[in-house]
């Protein structure tokens, strides 16, 4: 068809200029039509006339067609194009979290390596400083997290951010020692046989208020204790014949232990209800223990858990929180802010293996008993 | 069952095993467990997508 491959662009200076032409021809030819015959020239033939009356006409509308076509289509690769702006500045982290990252990366590592290259610890006071040293590294992925949740934002969302570390312990190694079985059975909550905490359980996660860091979104304030935590184990509960719902690890740091998926909340108040959480095959108490404690003991907005596993062996879970909701701008960034933390969430599994190690040397020499590969 | 230090063991033994000759084994696509991001939806029900870096 007439016009169309000649040019992507009919907005370009030329095709302007022909615009102008065709559409001052058009108007002489209606002046002509207008005053016809007198104004058609002796010379033309009437034919030639209604020819271009039509001819002019229809190069016009098609000239505003074809470039309305191709401003469409560059509105729309602009559109396209803002889009995935748009997407690349939500989910890209700020320079200032990719400081943060590298700094508490390289802090991080720093002193995980003075731990590593001192001498191997002997006695038993060498043991517990070696794991001092080693949780204040764990406290530094923790202060990372905290840190890069509140900077991983261009329009600010989140006023603070809490991060809490819960390690995990075996039923096997609770029952292994009578000292921590005691302290577990003081402190554990959310237990579906209260007469017998421990019955039908794989092992606990213990909310430990050492384990836990709250940062602000203000610029240079430095991370601190969460106040609010109270310590108590949390059961991992152990899968019945029966379940039909959910399972019986309840949101949010269990289930995601149990599942070895990270699982995220973007908002409490409307997830953390009494009806939801009937789908957990977890009876009346503990449902509405835990929607008492999500309300008012620790509120929470949005809630991310992200458990750590080395092999096969479950250490814990990280748990990322704020107290308002939907503190991210969806899953994209989750997924990008996860994408980031992730070398220090390696990092921290390598800290936590080896104070499992240490803590096990302690507790065996504690106890007097060997420890199990000694036994093998 | 085990504590989780036994486990621990175990899980290192295993990992140690992909080391042959100054060689080292990577895990296959297959082999690598991968984690995804359980999302709680606004009807109640769990929603479960992968993540960019399941790690």
């Amino acid at each position: 068809m007439i016009l169309t491959p000649l040019s992507d662009n009919y907005s370009s200076p030329p095709w302007k200029i022909a615009e102008f032409f065709l559409t001052l021809g058009l108007g002489l030819l209606i002046t002509m039509w207008w005053r016809a015959p007198d104004s058609i020239p002796q010379w033309m033939d009437i034919r030639w006339f209604h020819g271009l009356s039509m001819l002019v006409p229809y190069l016009v509308v098609r000239l505003k067609w074809l470039q309305h076509k191709a401003d469409s289509k560059s509105a729309a690769e602009l559109k396209a194009d803002q889009k995935a702006v748009v997407n690349a500045l939500n989910t890209m982290p700020p320079v200032h979290a990719m400081e943060t990252f590298v700094d508490a990366y390289t802090q991080v590592l720093a002193d995980k390596r003075i731990v590593s290259d001192s001498d191997a610890p002997e006695t038993e006071e060498q043991i517990k400083e070696h794991i001092k040293a080693l949780k204040s590294c764990v406290t530094g992925c923790l202060e990372a997290y905290a840190n890069l949740y509140v900077q991983f934002e261009y329009k600010r969302r989140s006023g603070e951010c809490h991060v809490h570390w819960l390690p995990h312990s075996y039923i096997e190694e609770v029952n292994a020692y009578p000292d921590f079985q005691a302290r577990v059975l003081s402190k554990i909550q959310f237990v579906d046989n209260p007469d017998n905490p421990l019955l039908d359980i794989d092992g606990v996660l213990h909310v430990d208020p050492a384990f836990t860091v709250v940062v602000d979104n203000k610029p240079g304030n430095a991370s601190k204790v969460d106040s609010g935590v109270e310590e108590m184990y949390l059961p991992m509960n152990s899968d019945r014949s029966n379940d039909t719902g959910n399972g019986r690890c309840f949101p949010v740091a269990p289930m995601a232990l149990k599942n070895e998926d990270m699982v995220w909340i973007p908002n409490a108040e409307k997830h953390i209800t009494h009806e939801y959480l009937r789908s957990w095959d977890i009876n009346m108490q503990v449902l509405n223990d835990l929607y008492d404690y999500f309300r008012t003991k620790q509120p929470v907005g949005s809630v991310i858990a992200n458990p750590l596993v080395y092999g096969d062996t479950k250490l814990g879970v990280v748990v990322i929180f704020t107290q308002n909701s939907d503190s991210k701008d969806g899953r994209a960034v989750v997924d990008s802010y996860l994408t980031l933390c992730r070398p220090l969430f390696e990092m921290q599994k390598d800290i936590v293996c080896d104070i499992v190690e240490l803590e096990s040397e302690l507790k065996s020499r504690q106890s007097d008993s060997p420890r199990p590969e000694e036994v093998s | 069952m085990k504590s989780t230090y036994e486990m621990l063991k175990k899980s290192r033994k295993e990992n140690g095993k992909r080391l042959v000759r100054g060689e080292i084994r990577r895990p296959d696509a297959s082999e690598i467990k991968k984690k995804n991001l359980i999302i709680f939806q606004d009807d109640g029900s769990l929603k479960e997508v992968e993540l960019a870096h399941a790690g």
